[in-house]
């Protein structure tokens, strides 16, 4: 019982690989030294890249842009022969939309090193 | 289950078009085409990989999605045309790709211009992933371009002997991990086949490439080590794509057939 539990829990809170708030909060980037590389390794591609003024600009909100939830809800059940049941579900889950909200861009020049990182909010 | 199930359909849907859209060059346009010099592009629209994954929480499903810019660090479109010009060089035309011939800037030019043409003919937003706009419709890849940039590269490419342009499209790039582990890699794309004399569009086959890994259903692991695993399943899917053995019938047809665009 307690490792069903136990699989429960772990699988309601199991980590998405889009969210990355976490290792952008956490990343360990070195200005005037750490290289692109470093920078996929630590947080992974950026959502947005621009060009200003020959500098690179990688744009990361680390956030999912669309999160669409499945919840099935048992709405009824009719009996098909002595001892099955056909049961119905309805979909009560809904979407959520997010506003592409910048958390971190990370400056980068021509040697592709990075040059500066900051948090635009 | 039921996601390895629609899977399992989605593949088999897929593999369907790739069938039901085939068609064939005539052995005279087969024939004509290999008298004559034939340029190469190989290009994806936006460099970009779209994610969504999967996640299961217990009561519920919730798929999340997102999208991320790899142009910063990776370009494949000249490396996949020298991969796509020696595949198609193997039937026995004479290839090359864009770059090889023509000055950078006329290609980078036309490749922006498409990219443009390519957002503006769009079918829409993927419904799915905000922002990230879908192909063209399959119409579009069957009329012969009409833009400044084209008709320029046109011009360029029949003055250094090009009468044909062999072009592999692609719109971008998914990763999605459904469940089970599995990272499925997915490239949508187009190949044409444009007579620059008679400006039209002689050929064209719908096509998709997929990979599949078990990374334990994580995404970020396409993106590690310089996009290590990204890259090998694009450069797998492209060989496959243009494989001898699967072009050849198409291009080197054998049987009279009448059955072109």
């Amino acid at each position: 019982m307690r490792v069903t539990i136990l699989i429960l829990i772990v699988l309601l809170f199991s980590c998405s690989s889009i969210d990355r708030r976490g290792d952008i909060e956490n990343a360990n980037l070195i200005i005037g030294k750490s290289t692109k590389q470093d920078v996929i390794n630590s947080i992974g591609l950026p959502n947005k890249v621009e060009i200003k003024e020959g500098n690179e600009f990688w744009i990361y909100s680390g956030k999912e842009l669309n999160s669409d939830f499945f919840i099935p809800l048992p709405v009824g059940a009719k009996k098909v022969s002595s001892n099955t049941y056909r049961v119905y579900f309805a979909d009560i889950g809904h979407e959520i939309k997010y506003d592409f909200e910048p958390i971190c861009v990370c400056v980068f020049n021509k040697e592709m090193v990075l040059i500066n990182a900051f948090d635009p909010r | 289950m039921r996601f390895f199930s629609l899977f399992v359909l989605f593949g088999a849907i897929l593999s369907g078009c790739a069938v039901n859209s085939a068609n064939r060059l005539s052995v005279d346009q087969s024939m004509d085409m290999k008298r004559e010099k034939v340029a190469i592009n190989y290009f994806l629209a936006e460099k970009k990989i779209n994610y969504i994954e999967t996640l299961y929480r217990v009561l519920w499903l919730e798929t999340k999605s997102s999208s991320m810019d790899f142009s910063g660090i990776w370009n494949p479109d000249d490396l996949l045309s020298d991969v796509v010009s020696s595949s198609i060089g193997k039937l026995d035309f004479d290839t090359s790709t864009l770059v090889s011939i023509l000055d950078h800037d006329v290609v980078n030019d036309y490749r922006k211009a498409l990219k443009i043409d390519y957002i503006k003919n769009s079918i829409g937003e993927n419904p799915q992933i905000p922002g990230v706009k879908l192909a063209p419709p399959n119409e579009y890849f069957k009329k012969y371009p009409d833009f400044d940039a084209f008709n320029t590269l046109s011009e360029a490419l029949l003055d250094k002997g090009y009468s044909y342009l062999f072009e592999y499209l692609a719109s971008d790039i998914y990763g999605n991990a459904p469940g089970y582990g599995m990272v499925i890699v997915t490239m949508p794309s187009q190949l044409r086949i444009l007579d620059l004399k008679q400006k039209k569009v002689i050929w064209s086959n719908i096509t998709t490439t997929h990979e599949i890994y078990q990374m334990g259903g994580d995404l970020q692991k396409l993106e590690h080590n310089n996009l290590e695993k990204l890259k090998e399943a694009i450069l797998i899917g492209v060989n496959e794509v243009v494989a001898q053995d699967r072009l050849s019938p198409m291009l080197l047809n054998k049987v009279s057939d009448n059955s072109t665009n």
